[in-house]
């Protein structure tokens, strides 16, 4: 079981989705992300383990790779598609309450910002590590993310932005959520932020990338 | 030495009187500021009072469809990047060359023409704009556009092949109908994030570079300038680029990884020109006019003379305060 669980972890990494797949071609006819997941689950492994042993070893591994400048947004795409496919299996198991994620994370590109490149792999790169990410997509106003907040009160919140002007949005977002919601974690990235406006909009973090991020996140919610 | 001479020798890497100086192209909702700031009434006006040398006149709009669709009928739901156009879910070459590509007969150069022959003793930056990358992102949906280069590479050739197309008839019908009033073929792709290429140089070398050379080769045939726009760092090909036949990068995004002055210089000084490098993100918004002053002295100091000072995004948003504009623009033309 271990190796099938390392195959699999190998299988994301390498974003081989499922045997079909034609990418990479390295693993051309070799079981892919679903076959894998699909066995080990045949063998009465269990989902969490699945997700825990052999997807997010996968995608940390990408997500190290893509931190230190070895892959690319294109890797870590391919590798959260194989995920993604993978996870179709897993579903039932975390629908039913058999399986537990690691927790819910709120996201989105703050209001009058239409850039979500960095917000997306940031989702892909939280999906990988095991948690349940609510994305409220691009120009996110405060209201949405208390409206979110609402329903899942037990979250902690990203926000993104990349432009100069729009940054300062995230201020009154922070602080109207905190107002509200004074023990949520509030973490912020994107391209001009830096950990001083972090700090001086009242954020509880600042990550120049997906991986600092996740880390990060594991760390204090392991 | 006038403004257009000045900036023709430093992109073509030789000695001018001093460095150059571009305002960049401010956000619409910057030019009240500024015009309120420097008692200004037009953009040409502001231009000539900052001693701006470089006049970015890009050919937008001469594609004249009768029912006025774009060229490229994106057929996009929204405006993300993600969003997938017309080619989202295209897996087949043969629906590539069933879409209703570009007819060049409907490219019109005439009031193109009118407005580079009014254009004044400058450097003229112009062609068609050109940013295939950009649109392939938009046709596909950026997601699908990079997750294609791996899962079917025929389909990204087909419709590159067929952008690349227009833009190499659409240039050479500009080139040959505006002749010496062009400079420097300006076009742009924003290649780069705030810490590297957003694709592997590898997928560079295979999806893009070929049809980037095109590009060059048809602006170097005509006698222009290669200028390449790309926000981001893009230091990682910067070298490949340089040999494909660019001549002067553009924006120089400071603060992304690798793209500061000092490493910029390290590895291309005396072999490429720079366009830009005063920092954007940080300095312009939040610094003073005298870190301004400052940094554009350093810039001069390390990149120059083969430098034209200008924001390191040419869309200067309306938070930056029209003093450091100012400061950046006399610090840019001081001395030599």
């Amino acid at each position: 079981m271990q190796n099938q669980l390392i195959e699999l972890s190998y299988a994301i990494e390498r974003g081989k989705e499922n045997q079909a797949s034609s990418y990479p071609p390295d693993m051309k006819d070799q079981p892919g992300a679903y076959e894998l997941t699909a066995q080990l689950l045949a063998e009465n492994v269990k989902p969490d383990e699945i997700l825990k042993q052999g997807l997010m070893p996968g995608m940390q591994r990408i997500g190290e790779k893509f931190a230190a400048g070895s892959a690319y947004i294109p890797d870590i795409l391919i590798s959260a598609r194989a995920m993604k496919t993978a996870m179709t299996l897993l579903k039932p198991f975390f629908d039913t309450g058999e399986a537990v994620l690691r927790g819910t994370i709120i996201i989105g590109t703050v209001a009058g910002d239409l850039h979500d490149i960095g917000k997306n792999i940031v989702r892909m790169a939280l999906e990988g590590a095991g948690w349940q990410v609510i994305d409220l997509g691009v120009d996110a106003t405060s209201e949405k993310f208390l409206s979110a907040l609402q329903e899942y009160p037990q979250s902690i919140v990203g926000m993104s932005a990349l432009l100069t002007t729009t940054m300062m949005e995230m201020e009154k977002s922070v602080a109207l959520i905190k107002d509200k919601y004074p023990h949520t974690p509030i973490f912020v990235g994107g391209a001009p932020l830096t950990t001083a406006f972090a700090q001086k909009i009242g954020a509880d973090g600042y990550f120049p990338d997906p991986h600092s991020f996740t880390t990060h996140l594991n760390n204090i919610l392991p | 030495m006038t403004s257009r001479e000045r900036l023709k020798k430093i992109i073509a890497g030789e000695k001018p009187d001093r460095c150059g100086f571009w305002l960049g192209n401010p956000h619409p909702d910057s030019w009240q500021g500024l015009h309120s700031y420097f008692g200004t009434n037009s953009e040409e006006e502001l231009r000539l009072l900052l001693k701006d040398d470089f006049r970015w006149i890009c050919a937008w709009n001469v594609y004249k469809h009768p029912q006025g669709k774009p060229h490229f009928d994106m057929q996009r739901p929204g405006n993300t990047l993600s969003e997938g156009g017309v080619f989202a879910d295209t897996d087949s070459v043969a629906e590539v060359a069933a879409f209703a590509w570009p007819d060049p007969q409907y490219l019109d150069f005439s009031e193109y023409r009118k407005t580079l022959e009014n254009a004044g003793d400058f450097y003229r930056a112009g062609g068609l704009w050109s940013p295939f990358f950009h649109e392939l992102c938009d046709i596909f949906g950026m997601e699908n556009y990079f997750l294609k280069m791996y899962l079917n590479p025929e389909v990204v050739h087909a419709v590159t092949r067929r952008m690349i197309d227009f833009y190499l008839t659409a240039n050479r019908l500009c080139f040959e109908q505006c002749g010496n009033l062009i400079d420097g073929f300006f076009f742009g792709n924003d290649f780069g994030s705030q810490k590297d290429l957003l694709v592997n140089p590898e997928l560079f070398r295979e999806f893009i570079f070929p049809y980037f050379k095109e590009l060059t080769d048809l602006g170097i045939q005509y006698h222009k300038q290669i200028i390449l726009h790309s926000c981001g760092s893009i230091f990682r090909v910067m070298a490949d680029l340089i040999s494909l036949g660019v001549h002067a990068f553009h924006p120089i995004q400071a603060k992304a990884q690798n793209m500061d002055a000092d490493t910029l210089q390290a590895h291309f000084g005396g072999k490429v020109a720079f366009l830009g490098g005063i920092d954007t993100q940080e300095l312009l918004v939040n610094g003073s006019p005298d870190d301004v002053i400052k940094e554009v002295r350093r810039i001069k100091n390390t990149l120059g003379p083969g430098i034209v000072i200008s924001p390191s995004h040419e869309a200067l948003l309306p938070n930056v305060p029209p003093q450091n504009v100012e400061a950046m623009a006399y610090a840019a033309v001081e001395g030599n």
